[in-house]
């Protein structure tokens, strides 16, 4: 076949790079276009048709039509369509779909590639344009980003590992149909390839990643990664891997058993692709002409209703702004066409009769009895019922339970669209299986019927347990907080041990500070008076925030000591072994991390009520002991690090900043937001996520505050202690009285504040659950326990320094200049 | 195979240094005295460009200038090796002046004329490193590269660029000293120290021990300028020259003239068998891979942009090493592939340090969040380019890291491979916050840098916090803590409005040109294209086919 072919991928990528310059609604209707017309040509280009060509000196063959690739073409180009189309009606930026159709366009290369070289050159341009995507959206997804980037950068490494090491093994890179031969390749494919599927242990970064970006970017990501995986890992292992399908069915069970656990939506569903994505990998591994092509089969249906799902909780999210289970309830009345597409969707990947997932699961199912692994038959059922519990809660906290009382839009023209195109074809293959049959690639013969009654009764016991399941484990599971996974371990491990390999290797004085300061370059004059060098390059012996030799010794002769006050191990100055320069009083005050702001020419005056006033400096704290004394210096005792404040879920700011159209539930006073009828508790789930908060602010509490915004003033009073906390710029912050761990937000004298204002009426509509669980459950009328962490801004929380409104800061020296 | 005798490679190597006096006599006419820079440049490229039809149909052409020593001739030979880092050379020198010009404007150096002068001395050198005949000859124009880039290194006349510039001298002489030894005990071992395709053929019969020896100065002397470690440390020192030099010299000419001497000692006076044989291969290629993960390691502790591409300059010197010691076939096309490869994506990143640092003042990482908004086009260069040195595809550094892997493979050598990918995992660690930050962060927004620095998550540990709290204190009330995390002037405190304009986020200019002048962006631009146009079409590209030309000619083996 030489046919002039052209790739798919290449319209796609050509797509990508002229959506930005052709603004919001040219560019997703461009996307939009190119991304459906893959559909026919994909359907059209006949089998066998390839491009070969070389490739470094390679043998390659860029694009490859089997009927594996033709089908992850099919479903790739229509979800990318539907997918550009829901990003427009969500108010995604044309940017953001521009580096979604990179990533589309590079998943099709990868599917299409007909050799290893062609798919690993696609893979790890997958994983960078897919990084780019979850990056876009910025805040939390960044950090985010970095950790899946880093995680597929792993994979991917170890694919190509695979791949080298097929490549000497067989002296090609094609296709052999034999999948990778040797003893190292298969090794390093299958825990490479795991990585994108999220085997057990390796999945982490789904539920880290998935959940943070934009609700449009959440429905491209959680298509096109994990299927190429599955993808891979059939023309790693054409012909199965027992151990992989085994891992498959634990995946199954396991995606499911921690979905069932979570209350950020996004979060549920992202561990719910894992255990799907189990099915297929189950599938893939048993290996026979029913598995695979049940693996396949559920890897089209599962695109199909896992995007469905995304989009259905992505229009709860773009219209609420809420994405945990807690905020939510009772939406199906405000929400209906959102909550019949989440049914569908739902029975879909529950596996219900009638819907696609009921049809392709079952394959797998029938394909593991068959061939009698009975331990992974069970481990796949109890998944389903895994997956039926969980969507019995997503649905039920979100659309059933109380009432929500806010004002709710219903979807957009455009989401509608998208999520009813996706819901016809799941309820279509589901009720006509051999329309799916059409489509799936030649594997061999295989005989299944799927509505057989022992398949349906099959689906109908699964689901008939997860109703009584979730009737039994409702209220234990409202006492579930967040559930750690193995990120908790790795990313702490990642982060402690690069840091100990780091000092290990350049030693305690980090170069960046032993360097001699180097000034900017390029300054007109070159005279001894430097200018002082930048942060990184303050040595020990120079004041870090002014650059000058400080006061107690010349420039390498002031000694180092802890924070705590005790010797160094060493003479040398180093963050890890918090020690600092003696001179360095900032560096000192429990702060290493950037404190950048210039001292202010009048220092403020924080006022205590008992009249303990006594101008501070930012970079030194004064207080009174319990004893009177007053103190200088750095007290062990408050370390009050302003704690965040449970911010909104800043994953859909887009969302609240770009659509004037969507409406808070905003009311006015103390009041909550929205109240549930129903239960006395307002939510069965907010239990242990109340407490799991309350700890973390508990160990933020014990780390330094910034140092240089915030002064404490610590004094004794009749019953106790009152530590004030006072803004650099003279506003008292919070106080906080004797013992008793609450902290007040009153200001602490009338006339130390002047803008801090009661929180009460300050920012009424946005009180978080923590302050609606407090009233509710008895204590109405009282503040809130914790009146910080119920305040939440309405506005994404990027506010701009002030105006300076004072007169020019003398650089350099934080000397104090009022008396 | 023949000989032409010509005199193109000697013109390639006197053309720049013939412009130091007219560039010296301008030095009051800027525009006259680049000119020159300019002319010397093309005129450069043009004569080396001449040679490559020739040179890739297996001629070489030969200057002969007499006897220099006994039995050692003064001849300069452009073969295909020597083609390939005069014609990468002499490329980027194009690029670089213009890129120089608007560095040093743009800063208003002093002493720019001596900058040109010295420059153009550098390249002749580096020139006449490519096209030596023999080892002698390598060494005069090695010692020749020390001295004429010295002025570079100590531009700024400060006592750390002194400090530096001496450093750089101590260890660079005292490599050539090594490699003046190895040259010595070579000729005492064969009678001859003329490249042959292959190896002198004489060392293989001769005294095991000696050679040995005259392997291990070989290598040591010129792995000073490949910065082998522990000869490494000249390098992140001397990045307090201007970055043009840091990114010509110290990514290009002077650090790939130490790795050239290498590919010399290993395919041209010992050759891949006779290394094999004594034993010397392993040993090199373990320094190499020792110095490939730490350097990359030591690269994520730096805040400081250049001093981060130096230590990634390092570790990616050593991947030709390695490529070169595993002695393969393929890993020698990968090694030497990789000589142009990083040259392109390496002098893209510092070409990108250099504008962000004239343009803003920037030096330092943690100061870069949200600087893609006010250098666009600088930061997208560099984006690229750091995604090559990571190995990822469409651009060079994954083509040249995939050969040097299979070669590695195939030779058994499953340890280096194992480093290689280590290394290209770590390349995304140190790199990509950069790429992150700059166009994903703001800098209120932003986490610490160097990464390993701050708490476990970057910024949530209290920089959001601190964001938090002061919002929901004063409402719109004063926000120390934002400013904290943003770019108040700290210790930027020198007149020429250090840090000027990037206190409250970045301004944001267009995508077609505003950053800064073209002077400098099209440099960026046209180095961040030929890394991707040496990723998608490297045989299109000639590096591959000349490289293909060197490995075939001394191993015999067509890859």
């Amino acid at each position: 076949m030489v046919d002039p072919v052209v790739p798919p991928f290449l319209a796609v990528l050509a797509a990508a790079l002229v959506v930005p310059v052709l603004g919001r609604r040219g560019g997703h209707a461009v996307g939009l276009l190119v991304t459906a017309a893959v559909v026919p040509y994909v359907w059209l280009v006949p089998d066998g048709a390839h491009i070969q060509t070389l490739l470094f000196g390679f043998d390659a063959v860029l694009f490859n039509v089997d009927g594996f690739s033709r089908l992850m073409g099919l479903v790739f180009g229509f979800i990318g369509a539907v997918a550009v189309l829901y990003s427009w009606a969500s108010g995604a930026d044309e940017r953001q779909t521009a580096f979604a159709l990179g990533y589309v366009g590079t998943s099709l290369g990868a599917v299409f590639g007909g050799d290893w070289l062609t798919l690993i050159f696609f893979w790890e341009l997958m994983a960078v344009t897919s990084t780019l995507l979850v990056w876009h959206y910025g805040g939390r997804a960044v950090r985010a980003g970095f950790r899946y980037a880093l995680l597929h950068g792993v994979g991917g490494t170890l694919l190509l590992g695979a791949v080298v090491w097929q490549y000497v093994e067989t002296g090609t890179f094609l296709f052999t149909g034999e999948g990778l031969v040797g003893a190292v390749a298969p090794i390093l494919a299958g825990v490479g390839i795991g990585v994108n599927v999220g085997f057990i242990g390796l999945h982490a970064w789904l539920p880290d990643t998935y959940p943070r970006p934009h609700i449009a970017a959440s429905v491209f990501l959680c298509v096109y990664t994990t299927k190429t995986g599955v993808y891979g890992m059939y023309r790693a292992f054409p012909e199965g891997e027992l151990a992989i399908a085994y891992m498959g069915a634990l995946m199954a069970l396991f995606g499911a058993s921690m979905a069932l656990l979570q209350n950020d939506m996004r979060r549920l569903l992202s561990y719910h692709i894992q255990s799907q994505v189990g099915y297929m990998i189950a599938g893939v591994g048993l290996g026979t002409a029913l598995a695979t092509a049940g693996a396949f089969g559920h890897v089209f249906n599962h695109i199909l209703y896992k995007s469905l799902l995304f989009m259905t909780v992505g229009v709860v999210i773009y219209r609420t702004g809420e994405e945990h289970l807690e905020e939510l309830g009772g939406l199906w009345r405000r929400l209906p066409l959102t909550a019949v597409a989440f049914l569908i969707a739902a029975l879909s990947i529950a596996g219900f009769p009638g819907f696609n997932g009921f049809v392709s699961k079952g394959m797998v199912l029938g394909a593991a009895h068959k061939e009698h692994y009975d331990v992974m038959w069970y481990l796949l059922l109890a998944g389903g019922v895994g997956t039926f519990l969980s969507f019995i809660k997503l649905g039920y906290y979100v659309f059933l339970h109380g009432e929500y009382d806010g004002d709710v839009r219903p979807a957009n023209a455009g989401q509608k669209v998208a999520m009813v195109a996706v819901a016809i074809p799941c309820v279509a293959f589901g009720i006509y299986p051999p329309a799916l049959f059409a489509i799936l690639p030649d594997v061999g013969s295989f005989e299944y019927t799927t509505f057989t009654v022992g398949h349906v009764a099959e689906g109908l016991i699964l689901a008939a347990l997860g109703v009584v399941g979730f009737v039994l484990l409702k209220k234990p599971l409202g006492k579930v907080g967040r559930v750690p996974d193995v990120d908790a371990l790795y990313n702490r491990a990642g982060f402690y041990g690069t840091r100990a390999l780091v000092v290990g290797v350049t030693g305690c004085t980090p170069p960046s500070t032993a360097r001699p300061s180097r000034p900017p370059r390029g300054s007109p004059r070159r005279s001894a008076t430097r200018p002082p060098p930048s942060r990184a390059s303050a040595s020990c012996g120079r004041s870090r925030a002014t650059g000058r030799p400080t006061a107690t010794g010349p420039p390498g002769t002031s000694t180092c000591v802890r924070a705590s006050g005790r010797a160094c191990c060493s003479s040398r100055c180093c963050w890890w072994s918090r020690c600092w320069c003696s001179s360095d009083r900032r560096a000192l005050s429990l702060s290493p991390s950037r404190s950048r702001r210039p001292p202010p020419t009048e220092r403020p005056t924080a006022s205590a009520p008992n009249g303990a006033i006594r101008p501070v400096t930012p970079r030194q704290r004064v207080y009174t002991n319990q004893a009177g004394r007053r103190r200088t210096g750095h007290p062990a005792w408050p370390s009050a690090r302003p704690t965040r404040p449970r911010g909104p879920p800043d994953a859909h700011r887009n969302a609240l900043t770009r659509h004037p159209n969507r409406r808070r539930p905003a009311r006015a006073g103390a009041v909550p937001a929205r109240r549930r009828r129903g239960d006395g508790r307002a939510h069965g789930g907010a239990g242990g996520a109340h407490r799991v908060a309350r700890r973390r602010r508990g160990r933020r509490l014990a780390r330094g505050p910034p140092a240089a915004a915030f002064e404490f003033t610590y004094t004794a009073v009749d019953d106790g202690y009152r530590v004030t906390v006072t803004h650099a710029g003279g506003d008292t912050v919070a106080a906080a009285d004797g013992g008793r761990s609450r902290w007040s937000r009153r200001p602490a004298s009338a006339s130390a504040s002047t803008t801090a204002s009661s929180p009460g009426t300050r920012r009424p509509s946005a009180r978080r659950r923590r302050c609606r669980r407090t009233r509710s459950s008895g204590s109405s009328g009282r503040r809130p326990a914790d009146g910080r962490g119920c305040s939440r801004p309405t506005e994404r929380r990027r506010s701009r320094p002030r105006p300076r409104d004072r007169a020019p800061e003398p650089r350099g020296d934080g000397a104090p200049s009022a008396s | 195979m023949t000989e032409i005798t010509s005199l193109r490679p000697l013109a390639a190597v006197l053309v720049s240094a013939a412009v130091i006096v007219p560039i010296l006599l301008s030095g009051n006419r800027p525009n006259l005295r680049e000119s020159w820079t300019g002319l010397a440049a093309l005129a450069k490229f043009a004569v080396v460009a001449s040679m490559v039809p020739a040179v890739l149909a297996g001629d070489t052409y030969v200057t002969d200038l007499g006897e220099f020593l006994p039995g050692v001739r003064f001849a300069l030979e452009a073969d295909a090796l020597g083609v390939l880092f005069g014609l990468l050379a002499s490329l980027l020198w194009i690029i670089t002046s213009s890129y120089s010009i608007g560095y040093m404007r743009g800063l208003d150096e002093h002493n720019q004329t001596r900058y040109f002068a010295a420059f153009a001395g550098s390249l002749s050198a580096a020139m006449g490193v490519a096209f030596a005949s023999n080892l002698l000859v390598l060494f005069v124009f090695y010692e020749l590269l020390t001295v004429a880039t010295y002025p570079l290194v100590a531009h700024d006349e400060t006592d750390e660029a002194r400090a530096a510039g001496r450093k750089y001298l101590a260890y660079t002489f005292g490599g050539g000293v090594a490699v003046l030894a190895g040259t010595a005990l070579v000729y005492w071992l064969t009678g001859t120290v003329a490249f042959t395709p292959g190896g002198i053929e004489a060392l293989t019969g001769a005294d095991p021990l000696f050679a040995r020896l005259a392997f291990a100065l070989l290598a040591a002397g010129f792995g000073v300028k490949a910065a082998l470690m522990p000869l490494h440390s000249w390098l992140p020192d001397a990045m307090v020259a201007p970055t043009p030099v840091s990114a010509l010299l110290h990514a290009v000419a002077v650090v790939k003239s130490g790795v050239f001497g290498i590919a010399r000692v290993v395919l041209d006076v010992f050759g891949p068998d006779a290394v094999a044989d004594l034993g010397m291969g392993l040993p090199l290629a373990a320094v190499a891979a020792f110095t490939l993960i730490v350097a990359s390691v030591i690269a994520l502790r730096q805040d400081n942009l250049k001093r981060r591409l130096a230590f990634s300059t390092v570790s990616q010197l050593s991947y030709i090493v390695l490529g070169l010691a595993v002695l393969a076939p393929t890993s020698l096309v990968g090694g030497l592939l990789h000589i142009p490869a990083h040259a392109f994506m390496k002098i893209t990143l510092f070409f990108a340090a250099g504008a962000i640092h004239v343009e803003t003042h920037t030096d330092d990482i943690s100061d870069m969040a949200g600087i893609g908004r006010r250098m666009p086009l600088t930061m997208t260069a560099f984006a690229v380019a750091a995604a090559g040195m990571a190995g990822i595809p469409l651009v060079a550094g994954f083509v040249s890291k995939y050969f040097l892997l299979i070669g590695s493979v195939s030779a058994g050598q499953t340890l280096f491979a194992v480093a290689l990918l280590v290394s290209g995992v770590m390349n995304i660690g140190y790199f990509w916050p950069v790429v992150y930050t700059a166009f994903f962060e703001t800098p209120e927004d932003s986490d610490e840098k160097p990464l390993i620095e701050g708490p476990l998550g970057g910024r949530f540990a209290w920089g959001r916090a601190a964001v938090a709290e002061a919002d929901a204190a004063g409402g719109d009330a004063p926000s120390d803590a934002v400013a904290d995390g943003g770019h108040a002037a700290d210790g930027h405190t020198d007149a020429h409005g250090h840090g000027d304009g990037h206190a409250g986020g970045w301004e944001r200019r267009s995508w077609t040109g505003g950053e800064s002048t073209w002077f400098m962006l099209g440099p960026i631009l046209a180095v961040a294209l030929g890394s991707i146009v040496l990723g998608i079409v490297p045989d299109g590209a000639v590096f591959l086919r000349v490289v293909r030309l060197v490995v075939a000619g001394v191993t015999g083996v067509t890859v």
